[in-house]
């Protein structure tokens, strides 16, 4: 378990990004959710949707970039932390881009749940490699 | 190789016992606020009325929570890392902010900003104590 103690500081960086990225992806998705009725017919209903898929986006390249990162740290842990994250992320962004398109609610439970299962492993990167 | 069930035991043992058991009350804290997680997000996706199984469970989770990160922070307050300390300090904030958030929107002040607040203190309260979990595992 505690086979490196170094810190890698890319993988620090990307981590630390990706989930704030993810915090806010969250609020915005629990405000959307919260608030918005569909389909839209206000401006700031418009705009938290719009708030919630910008920083999803964003998140989702994070999750790449966390995950090329990690490939490169030559860190078993680490590799797999990030492995975790990317695929729970790409599961999240099918859920809400399926939800989007069906209005089936159960595509935004699908989207809740591997949300919380990437942001564990995202916060685990921080702690592995601080 | 298989091993047998007392090495797993005494594996398992060594791992979580670190840091004054930081890492065991950390992953019970973990999945205790998954399962608020579950219940709490099934209710607000599909709209379900408060009664019956889905908020009872969230509501002895959300107990579950607050014990465990009294528990976290008693635990870290004895261990010999700062970090811990101060970590799981917020991580309590964070997660009795989320219940007395909880608190005030069962109790009648129905408006989504008290909901909002549940959810924010709860994702942050996840981000950090899945931190604890492995950052006391591997020092």
């Amino acid at each position: 378990m505690t086979e490196n103690l170094t810190r890698n500081k890319p993988v620090l960086i990307a981590s630390s990004v990706e989930t704030l990225l993810l915090i806010g992806a969250f609020l915005a998705g629990t405000a959307t959710l919260l608030n918005d009725q569909f389909p839209l017919n206000q401006t700031w209903m418009a705009a938290l949707l719009s708030s919630h898929l910008s920083l999803a986006i964003l998140s989702g390249l994070g999750a790449v970039l966390l995950f090329a990162l990690t490939y490169l740290s030559d860190r078993k842990d680490l590799f797999y932390m990030g492995l975790a994250t990317v695929l729970a992320v790409g599961l999240a962004a099918a859920g809400g881009l399926a939800f989007y398109s069906t209005y089936n609610y159960d595509f935004s439970y699908l989207m809740a749940l591997s949300f919380v299962v990437a942001i564990i492993p995202s916060s685990g990167c921080i702690a592995l490699s601080i | 190789m298989s091993k047998s069930v007392m090495e797993i035991y005494d594996q398992v043992n060594s791992v979580m016992s670190k840091n004054e058991y930081v890492p065991a009350i950390a992953a019970l804290e973990l999945i205790s606020l998954l399962i608020t997680y579950v219940a709490g997000m099934g209710i607000a996706v599909y709209k379900l009325p408060l009664l019956g199984v889905p908020i009872t469970a969230h509501i002895y989770a959300a107990a579950a929570d607050v014990v465990l990160v009294i528990f976290l922070y008693g635990a870290a307050a004895r261990s010999s890392r700062l970090a811990l300390k101060v970590i799981s300090l917020i991580d309590a904030l964070c997660i009795i902010g989320a219940a007395f958030s909880g608190l005030f929107y069962f109790g009648g002040f129905s408006f989504p900003i008290y909901a909002l607040g549940m959810g924010t203190g709860f994702v942050l309260g996840v981000a950090v104590t899945s931190f604890l979990l492995f950052y006391s595992v591997r020092r």
